[in-house]
């Protein structure tokens, strides 16, 4: 037998994370006891170089792992995704962590794991190393989600995370150990081969298997009915962990979702499509009701979030095709524009505590004018008021629904937009109508938080006003998943 | 013994781990339903393995599967732990500070 | 000519047969009467300060948890060193960097005290 020979560059951007991650750990196991590493720095300067590799990798037109773990132009443009999400996060933590007491070296080692394993999950075309990288995200995510010891709520959060999480990684499992018995294979791509000619057991088994799938990547996703985690953990879990979770997460598991279903599953298409169009009908509905009775904005967002991943699956539906660029380019606009909301609660943070009521927020706008521009460019763009990234997204998330002949879809869609606006732009109203109550309890905005919440209104506004590059991008990613 | 055998007994495990996280008050017995539940998968991957695709992926998958197993159970405990210490409680239903 | 483990077996059977008729002739032939003296430690031994089903120290936990996480993964090395020839170089540099990874996780929890009782 002669050695396999293995292209090993494509892993590269996430070998450079995990190699930061580890680095990071042990500067934190040298440093006294009770003083934090510099962890910030080294990752941001990992996420550099790591962003620095995908350019290359990208210029180099891709590679391939031994058909595992495969750079193609998708993979690319979710790893430019996942890695800016990467930034952001790290810029918003150093004060939101000294404001919080939870400054320790741990927390950037465990946030480049889990970006580690969205590398993973948007890059494997083959279900061992998918549900491997699947867990690194999600293990690294629980840990996250409870890293705050001494508050009740976060450890509540971490262990609701855990529970569901782990309970939809094993249905998941499952699904995947039944496709893999009705097609032999764990590639994708041999999976989708076999299933296009099953006999009538692999059929009944690949049937099965895929309505596992389904619920765990709903799980993943916070979509309806699998949704009742999110606010509560959204909550409980730092709100820069919050922030990673609604951008990072949701982003990796929609790419896996879009490439396991696309690559793998798409001679079943007739029995998950309408699955999919009933989730994404009662996610839309149910969460922009829930958000709507929300007092607490962490919550709030937690709901529309889940608002947001029933438009996403809409146009899943309709995937692949116009579909999956209009999946690909939302993602984008939403990661932006929910780093930027949970972001600005985080920036204020003061003494363990963040603004979380429309009282909170009152009159914020005399009192951090430009913290408060950007905190209404993003809900506006939640709602999906032109000239934002948020109106471009819904505009093709809708129109792929359409095209593919799901009008009911799109128009559930833009109704439940419409409904949304009352509790987007409430909070708009509260910080530019009414006074501020009592002192000014939060902090200032610390400069990096302020260039990462910059960020993401120059990348939400950009794309509003000219979405095209981005576009073309996406379009070329989804060409690539065919 | 058939494939069969082995699905029906993977099912059933299956089956017990849900309803084990589903029933179960104690953090640690709902940890317990979730290990039921991942080697249920694990014994369909062996059994298919042997019997079925006439390939050893799947029970290359089972040895990952053990030792994520492992992983997400350290993680676990020590989250249920440091609700104890805060709580007093290894119940689930009396961690709901969280709702609405 | 016997096979030459029989007398192996034999000097066992007569070491097992000893112990057993022991036991079994004492509790035969002799009634328990316990009295305080009887019942204390003997000779060097420690005054017991509790049950053996004690509940363990916490810290135990962690020590085993990574004791676990370790041992697990020892696995992935032996079908690797079945095929370690055919993989060549390449496995070995991979094994290197899945052992500098586990170790690097081993370096960081052997500073920060979880191995310390």
């Amino acid at each position: 037998m002669t050695p396999p020979v293995v292209d090993v560059l494509p892993a590269i951007p996430a070998l450079i994370l995990a190699v930061t991650g580890l680095a990071v750990l042990l500067a934190q196991a040298f440093t006294p006891r009770g003083q934090a590493a510099p962890g910030a720095p080294f990752s941001l300067a990992g996420l550099l170089a790591a962003l620095v590799a995908v350019y290359l990798l990208a210029a180099r037109g891709g590679g391939d792992l031994g058909g595992t773990y495969v750079v193609d132009a998708f993979s690319l443009y979710f790893h430019a995704l996942i890695i800016g999400v990467g930034l952001v996060v790290v810029l918003l933590s150093p004060s939101y962590l000294r404001a919080t007491g939870i400054d320790r070296g741990e927390y950037y080692t465990l946030v480049l794991f889990s970006l580690v394993g969205m590398l993973g999950l948007v890059s494997c075309r083959e279900l061992v190393s998918l549900f491997v990288s699947l867990e690194v995200m999600s293990v690294a995510l629980y840990a996250l989600a409870g890293l705050h010891r001494a508050r009740p709520e976060s450890q509540e959060a971490a262990l609701k995370y855990f529970i569901t999480g782990a309970f939809s990684s094993g249905f998941l499992l499952y699904g995947i150990a039944l496709l893999y018995g009705a097609s032999g294979s764990t590639s994708l791509v041999a999976v989708g081969a076999a299933l296009r000619t099953p006999g009538p057991a692999t059929a009944a088994l690949a049937t099965m298997g895929t309505g596992l799938l389904l619920v765990g990547f709903g799980f993943k996703v916070a979509s309806v009915p699998f949704h009742m985690w999110a606010p509560d953990v959204y909550e409980g879990a730092p709100t820069t962990i919050t922030a990673l979770m609604s951008a990072g997460v949701k982003a990796a598991a929609f790419g896996a979702l879009l490439r396991v279903f696309g690559q793998a599953l798409p001679a079943l298409a007739a029995s998950w499509q309408p699955a999919v169009a009933a989730l994404a009908v009662v996610t839309m509905v149910v969460g922009n009701l829930g958000a709507l009775a929300q007092s607490n904005l962490k919550r709030m967002l937690a709901y529309s979030s889940v608002a947001h991943a029933g438009y996403l699956l809409a146009a899943v539906v309709a995937a692949p095709g116009i579909g999956v660029e209009a999946v690909l380019f939302y993602l984008v606009a939403y990661a932006a524009v929910n780093l930027g909301g949970f972001g600005a609660l985080a920036a204020l943070a003061r003494q363990g505590r963040e603004p979380l009521s429309l009282d909170d927020v009152a009159g914020l706008a005399s009192r951090r004018p430009a913290l408060a521009a950007a905190l209404a460019v993003y809900l506006i763009s939640l709602t999906g008021v032109p000239v934002s990234a948020g109106f471009v997204g819904k505009f093709f998330l809708f129109r792929a629904a359409v095209n593919a002949g799901w009008t009911s879809l799109a128009v559930i869609g833009v109704l439940m937009s419409v409904v949304s606006a009352y509790y987007y732009l409430r909070v708009v109203v509260a910080m530019y109508m009414r006074e501020p109550l009592g002192e000014d309890a939060w902090a200032p905005v610390p400069p990096s938080a302020g260039l990462a919440l910059g960020l993401s209104a120059a990348v939400v506004l950009a794309l509003g006003v000219h979405p095209e590059p981005v576009l073309t991008w996406a379009r070329l990613a989804a060409r690539s998943l065919l | 013994m058939t494939l069969q055998h082995y699905l029906l007994v993977s099912a059933a495990l299956f089956a017990l781990g849900v309803l084990g996280l589903l029933t179960r008050r104690n953090a640690v017995n709902v940890l317990m339903g979730i290990e039921l539940i991942l080697n249920s998968a694990n014994l369909n991957l062996v059994a298919f393995s042997r019997y079925g695709t006439g390939n050893l992926e799947g029970q290359l998958f089972a040895v990952f599967v053990v030792v994520i197993a492992a992983a997400e159970v350290a993680v676990a405990l020590a989250i249920v732990l440091t609700l104890y210490r805060l709580r007093r409680t290894p119940n689930l239903d009396e961690a709901d500070i969280l709702k609405g | 000519m016997l096979p030459p483990y029989v007398p192996i077996l034999i000097l066992g059977g007569a070491a097992l047969s000893f112990a057993l008729i022991t036991l079994l002739a004492s509790s035969l032939l002799g009634k328990p009467r316990p009295t305080p003296a009887k019942s204390a430690i003997y000779e060097c031994g420690v005054p017991a300060v509790g049950t053996a089903r004690e509940r363990f120290p916490i810290k135990f936990y962690l020590v085993c948890m990574i004791f676990i996480l370790l041992d697990v993964d020892a696995a992935f090395l032996y079908p690797w060193a079945l095929i370690f020839r055919e993989l060549g170089m390449f496995g070995f540099i991979e094994m290197l960097v899945f052992v500098g990874l586990l170790g690097g996780g081993f370096v960081y929890a052997w500073k920060t005290g979880a191995l310390d009782w």
